[in-house]
């Protein structure tokens, strides 16, 4: 009998643990005061990309085959029959972080027929060169040979306040043959900047 | 047993899902969290035409008749040639032409074979400052000639340079003297005889 009484108490202390365990466990939900506190709004505001390139006009016309000084850069500004164009690369309101941008160019060359008395004979787009030149230094270089969109130069760095100039020439390298069908050409080209948020590293 | 199974198939996964991180760094760009593009105006610079054209201009004397030949004094029995050569259309002071006489077959009378030949024609080429270009020289009975020697690149046998603003003209003078050769003999084959000269050049922009 004195046993039974003795496992009644065992019981009844167990549950009351429980209980407490439980009142514990959530604790604040069973407090005799409460407070709460919000702090103010924090804005979020996402970075911002832009990007604008620029091309500007040659003063150079009716250009010639010639010759690229590759050895001294800067002596192919004063041949005239190199088109000179300035390629400026402005970040404009860019703030996000570890932004991008990549250089494309398209190009053609539109040939006609001239009157001049020869067969028109040799040169063809292969013949006319770009040279994408960054602070004296050349960036990238290539032919009009199906210049359609072609990545020439990639990974620069673009923030708010990038301004980056480059001078793109246009050219007919001189090949020591007849190069006539290119007599009376059109060059044109344009630049293509792609500005991007690496996912890597960004 | 069981557990090494588990075990591989954990492996296999993790492979799986490091790989996949691997190759979508490599391709990072592509992955973009912001992008943007700017297309510039299109620009365009044009290549130049050449041009060169030769414009004779003859006839200053007609009817000519047996002469002899002064280089310091050009009777007026000697047909003038005066042949205009323009360079156009290009960019730059520089180049290179050639200009040749082209003769064609002369007919000459055949009244008696012994009273005059083709070759009693003669001709000589000066330019405008009046040094000789080709001496004295007896005509074939069709030929032609380079009128301009001296260079011997390609063909093109004159440099021009000229000064100025794009494009550049230039034009050059060259003056052709044709005459009968006086034999002091009857020369009546000749009587009569026509041809015409025509004179081509050529051109180009480069002086490699």
């Amino acid at each position: 009998m004195e046993k039974k009484k003795n496992n009644s108490t065992s019981v009844v202390l167990t549950i009351v643990g429980v209980a407490t365990l439980l009142v514990a466990l959530v604790g604040a939900t069973f407090a005799y005061f409460t407070a709460s506190s919000t702090s103010s709004g924090q804005k979020v505001d996402a970075g911002k990309l832009e990007v604008v390139s620029t091309l500007g006009d040659t003063s150079q016309t009716n250009i010639m085959p010639t010759t690229w000084d590759s050895a001294t850069i800067s002596n192919n500004d004063s041949n005239d029959n190199i088109a000179k164009f300035t390629l400026t690369v402005d970040g404009g309101a860019t703030d996000v972080r570890g932004a991008v941008y990549d250089l494309s160019i398209t190009g053609a060359v539109n040939t006609t027929t001239v009157n001049n008395g020869v067969a028109e004979q040799g040169g063809d787009e292969s013949d006319v060169k770009y040279q994408l030149v960054k602070n004296g230094e050349v960036k990238a270089t290539g032919d009009f040979t199906n210049l359609t969109a072609k990545s020439i130069l990639t990974g620069q760095t673009l923030t708010g306040s990038t301004e980056d100039e480059y001078t793109l020439y246009v050219y007919i390298l001189e090949d020591n043959t007849n190069q006539d069908k290119l007599q009376g050409a059109t060059v044109s080209v344009k630049m293509i900047a792609n500005a991007y948020t690496p996912k890597i590293g960004g | 047993m069981e557990k090494e199974n588990q075990g591989n198939g954990n492996k296999a996964l993790l492979l799986v899902i490091g790989a996949a991180t691997f190759i979508t760094a490599m391709v990072g760009a592509t992955f973009a969290y912001f992008s943007a593009t700017s297309t510039s105006d299109q620009k365009t610079v044009t290549t130049a035409t050449s041009n060169i054209t030769v414009t004779a201009d003859n006839n200053t004397v007609t009817n000519i008749r047996p002469t002899t030949w002064n280089e310091a004094n050009k009777d007026t029995d000697t047909e003038i040639v005066k042949m205009t050569v323009s360079v156009d259309g290009t960019s730059t002071a520089s180049g290179r032409y050639s200009l040749t006489m082209n003769q064609p077959t002369i007919n000459i009378g055949s009244i008696a074979s012994d009273q005059g030949v083709v070759g009693d024609f003669k001709w000589a080429a000066y330019d405008e400052e009046g040094n000789q270009l080709v001496a004295p020289t007896s005509m074939a009975a069709s030929q032609t000639n380079t009128l301009i020697p001296g260079k011997d690149k390609s063909g093109y046998t004159n440099d021009y340079t000229a000064t100025g603003a794009s494009p550049v003209t230039i034009d050059d003078e060259y003056y052709v003297y044709v005459w009968i050769e006086n034999k002091n003999a009857d020369q009546n084959n000749l009587q009569e005889v026509s041809f015409d000269l025509t004179f081509t050049g050529s051109g180009t922009t480069s002086t490699n």
